[in-house]
């Protein structure tokens, strides 16, 4: 969690290190096949993305669930190289990567223009020159410019199909109360996108102080009051991958709901994970990304003052945090987004491509809606009647 | 309207008669009129209230405990709560007024009934 290091170190330096730690061994070795790809494709970015089939040369597809690749093609299947995941899991100190600004993460150059819609950072291949917006559906046009990015150190690869996203979708909207009755049959789903969202995970130590009041409720009916006396304290606790958005397409309503997300199950970054898949550029930074995580930690470190405070009611007056040991990850998850069209509208809809968890925006029947309040009323009616003067008339 | 003769129940839940003067056209035509406009306001917000707290309980049950967006959801949940207050106490002013046929005492007594109510929240939000 304090380790301090970064990841991607080995890809500094072309000087091959006997000595160095055998954590770092995978990096060297994803580090060569990039050389490596470098040297054999023209297009640096794309040749990273693409993979070709052994037997036919058709492109390869990563195959969720398999930790294959598949040709779409012949159908044949080529594993992806197993690395060592424990650099996944490898805490980056966030004040070091910051005085260097970055510049110890591995950085690329990748074409990408935002969403005029929803302001993802979409990738271009360099002879396109529009695209539609994998979020949003909004057709991005616009010279693509080469945008400088922190490549993720590790990725969550989908293990759910695309047939299996479109299943969860179904019973999804089966589930949803007061949504027309053949919605599951009749929502016409536009195509999945497999997407890969960037987020930022942040750990922390938390150290503070704080000045508050302590209520204590005193007497009983009409004299009761609350005696405020003054108190101050310390409480400090860890934060442990805290989960900010380092995409701006998405709220953080999108992450809540389609949370949880298995970190632990994180693998190291490899780009054949990422075949026949889109990729967001982070659009978030880092520094952005921490002021988020502190937003969170705030709210739970209030929540740990009042508990210190105890009594019956608690006021915060002041409180000074201080931070230590901040360290983060920047990584990939999996979702599969799409869109369904039922009576001419359209919503949108996201399936978390490792639990099947949905997350979208559904129809609502206004006949059964008004249907559930009438009834609704009458039930109220009999508690209306129950606190009406009737019951007591005589 | 109840005209005539009525049989009531005491609250120790004996039927006893009520007796009531004819009621006025007019007052009836008002408390029918006031009835449907009420029961109509409260039929429309309540479709707003039931879809708000449908999406607040999906959201309740599907998303993150801890997340970010509680305090959204806990609007869905107030907005009800409200509704169903309204409602409640909408019927109780007009269960009073058929009963007693006074639209004075019947307000009277929705006032009475508001005063518990917001001496009720101020104690909650005292807790």
């Amino acid at each position: 969690m304090a380790a301090t290091a970064p990841p991607d170190a080995p890809d500094q330096s072309d000087d091959p290190d006997p000595s160095a730690g055998t954590r770092f061994r995978p990096l060297r070795a994803r580090a060569e096949r990039r050389r490596a790809a470098k040297e054999e494709a023209e297009d640096e970015q794309w040749s990273r993305r693409q993979f070709a089939c052994a037997s036919c040369g058709a492109d390869l597809r990563f195959d969720p669930g398999t930790e294959s690749m598949r040709c779409g093609h012949c159908d044949s299947v080529t594993p992806v190289p197993h690395v060592d995941d424990a650099a996944a899991q490898f805490e980056n100190c966030y004040h070091a990567h910051l005085d260097a600004d970055t510049g110890a993460l591995t950085q690329e150059e990748a074409l990408s223009l935002n969403c005029q819609g929803c302001g993802a950072a979409v990738e271009f291949h360099p002879d396109e020159h529009s695209r539609i917006c994998p979020f949003c559906d909004v057709a991005i046009v616009g010279d693509a410019r080469l945008q400088r990015r922190i490549v993720p150190q590790a990725v969550l690869p989908f293990t759910l199909t695309h047939d299996g996203a479109h299943d969860a979708m179904r019973d999804w909207l089966k589930s949803r109360r007061f949504a027309p009755n053949d919605i599951a049959k009749e929502a016409e789903a536009d195509h999945f996108h497999g997407v890969y969202v960037p987020f930022w995970t942040y750990d922390a130590h938390s150290d503070t102080d704080y000045v508050g009041q302590r209520g204590t409720r005193v007497g009983s009916g009409k004299n009761r009051r609350t005696v405020w006396r003054k108190v101050s304290g310390n409480v400090k606790g860890p934060f442990d991958d805290v989960l900010v958005s380092a995409s701006r397409s998405v709220s953080a309503e999108f992450k809540d709901a389609l949370a949880p997300w298995p970190l632990r199950e994180l693998e190291t970054y490899q780009t054949e994970f990422l075949a026949g898949f889109r990729a967001e550029n982070h659009t978030v930074g880092l520094q952005e990304g921490f002021a988020k995580a502190q937003d969170y930690m705030r709210a739970v470190i209030a929540d740990w003052i009042r508990r210190d405070i105890g009594g019956h009611r608690q006021r915060i007056t002041s409180s000074r945090t201080r931070y230590s040991k901040e360290t983060f990850k920047h990584i990939l998850v999996p979702v599969w987004i799409t869109h369904y069209t039922f009576e001419n509208k359209t919503y949108r809809l996201s399936v978390n491509g490792r639990t099947g968890k949905v997350y979208g925006h559904r129809p609502f029947s206004m006949v059964k809606l008004f249907a559930a309040t009438i009834g609704l009323m009458a039930a109220l009616g009999v508690a209306g009647f129950m606190i009406s003067s009737v019951p007591w008339a005589g | 309207m109840p005209v005539a003769v009525q049989a009531g129940p005491s609250y120790a839940g004996e039927l006893l008669p009520v007796y009531r003067n004819p009621v006025p056209t007019s007052e009836l035509i008002t408390f029918a009129v006031s009835a449907f406009v009420v029961a109509a306001v409260c039929a429309v917000t309540g479709v707003y209230a039931v879809r708000t707290l449908t999406l607040a309980l999906e959201g309740h049950y599907e998303f993150k405990g801890d997340s970010l967006t509680k305090r959204t959801r806990l609007g869905g949940f107030v907005r009800a709560g409200l509704w169903s207050l309204v409602v409640v106490l909408a019927w109780s002013f007009f269960i009073d007024w058929y009963w007693f046929q006074d639209a004075g005492f019947a307000f009277a007594a929705l006032i009475v009934r508001l005063e518990v109510v917001l001496h009720i929240l101020a104690e909650l939000g005292d807790n």
